[in-house]
């Protein structure tokens, strides 16, 4: 059997359903019979928008590394804390569990998750041809993966929402959440705009 | 017996899979992707878990979700008390983000998916079931309840170090709720609502 593009068969990418394309494209686009989304061969752009949130993602992970995401109040001296610097103080205060888990999500997976999708859509950009199968695992897995990055966003929420008790001890976010939670949405959106039909088009284009 | 050809999702491959029997999947042979799943009474399953998902929804929204004692003092906060607190701070697009994740996204996805459930099981083909159906597989990975409950679970240890956290009635219902959610997404299948749109018995 042979590729749907080959055939010239869309595969929806809404509901799913295969249809033939007219072999000369026509003026205008064209629309799924079943659930009406626009039909294309490939996801329109797709290397380009990813590029592009790539490179905006990288851009946010400066500032989201560098800059305090949370202040701790206590007593009216504040205490910032970036993201590392957090993990570092719970893997000192002997709470391994959570610093691990933190620094999984927090840090381990949004730098995977650039490298790993920077490297995929290189391999695609010059026709690597080294085991697709391998490559299509590892696409779901940082597909699937990136949500979890949204931890420790959701960590401070409910920090500034249970310490607030104004004299004694308050928790603030800080700018670095902003641009840490910009990181996470940005790779999210460039795992979804990266086509992995692309890694197998190589295989028949010659 | 009925053969469809279904390209990969993944990698374009095309094949011909026949009509599957309750709780049979096709998986392509070329790069390993789900090509198709057949469950046993999608509608029927799908409703069920998502009416209850609805009810504890509701339940861990509307109720005292922690407690915070910290010298001699009380503080109780419900589920969305994190998203007001990060707006009165002035960090509007992390109050808007953990929002839509934690409470906007969960609420329509369930809310959605009890719709498209009762059109099936009432035989009707609305013109709303098509965005739906659409919209629901979009919002899937935003809804993001089950890391929220591991973001619940690691601030209660670090607070747990100040002072003593006690969990409340909607704590409860949000477990819960991650459970019949994640059971009703398991239960559902866009596939077969696909099938009943094109004409077919609801399976
Ligand atoms: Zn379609
Ligand atoms: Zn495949």
């Amino acid at each position: 059997m042979t590729s749907a593009r080959a055939e010239h068969l869309a595969r929806c990418h809404a509901c799913g359903l295969a249809t033939q394309l007219p072999a000369c494209p026509p003026g205008h686009s064209l629309h799924c019979p079943r659930c009406d989304s626009e039909l294309h061969l490939r996801k329109p752009h797709s290397l380009s928008r990813t590029w592009a949130l790539l490179i905006a993602a990288y851009l946010m992970y400066i500032p989201a590394n560098l800059l305090p995401v949370s202040t701790i109040v206590y007593m009216g001296n504040g205490e910032p804390d970036t993201i590392i610097s957090g993990v570092m103080y719970l893997f000192k205060n002997g709470d391994a569990p959570v610093a691990l888990l933190l620094f999984i999500a927090s840090i381990a997976v949004p730098f995977m998750k650039l490298v790993v999708l920077t490297w995929l859509t290189l391999c695609v950009k010059f026709k690597v041809r080294w085991r697709p199968r391998d490559r299509t695992v590892i696409y779901r897995v940082v597909e699937g993966i990136g949500r979890w990055s949204m931890l420790d966003i959701f960590v401070i929420a409910l920090l500034v929402a249970m310490v607030q008790l104004q004299a004694l001890a308050t928790i603030h976010a800080g700018p670095g959440a902003v641009a840490f939670c910009s990181v996470v949405v940005l790779t999210m959106f460039a795992a979804e705009s990266f086509d992995p039909r692309l890694m197998w088009d190589s295989f028949e284009e010659s | 017996m009925h053969v469809n050809r279904i390209a990969c999702h993944d990698c374009d491959q095309l094949q011909l899979v026949h009509t599957l029997m309750p709780g049979e999947s096709a998986v392509c042979a070329r790069c390993g992707s789900l090509l198709a799943r057949s469950g046993r009474d999608v509608a029927e399953r799908t409703f069920a878990y998502a009416s209850a998902s609805l009810i504890l929804f509701i339940v861990a929204n509307v109720t005292p979700f922690m407690e915070f004692k910290i010298a001699g003092r009380v503080q109780i906060a419900y589920l969305s008390t994190g998203v007001q607190q990060l707006w009165a701070d002035g960090y509007g697009e992390l109050a808007v983000m953990v929002a839509f994740t934690s409470i906007l996204a969960p609420v329509v996805l369930i809310g959605g998916l009890l719709a498209i459930s009762s059109a099936m099981m009432l035989r009707r083909r609305p013109s709303w079931l098509v965005v739906l159906t659409r919209l629901i597989s979009r919002l899937k990975v935003w809804a993001m309840m089950e890391v929220f409950l591991l973001g619940v679970i690691v601030s209660a240890i670090k607070l747990g170090q100040m002072a003593h956290v006690s969990f409340d009635v909607a704590s409860l219902a949000f477990v819960a709720l991650i459970l019949s959610s994640t059971a009703a997404l398991a239960a559902y299948d866009p596939a077969a609502v696909w099938d009943y749109l094109d004409g077919e018995d609801p399976r």
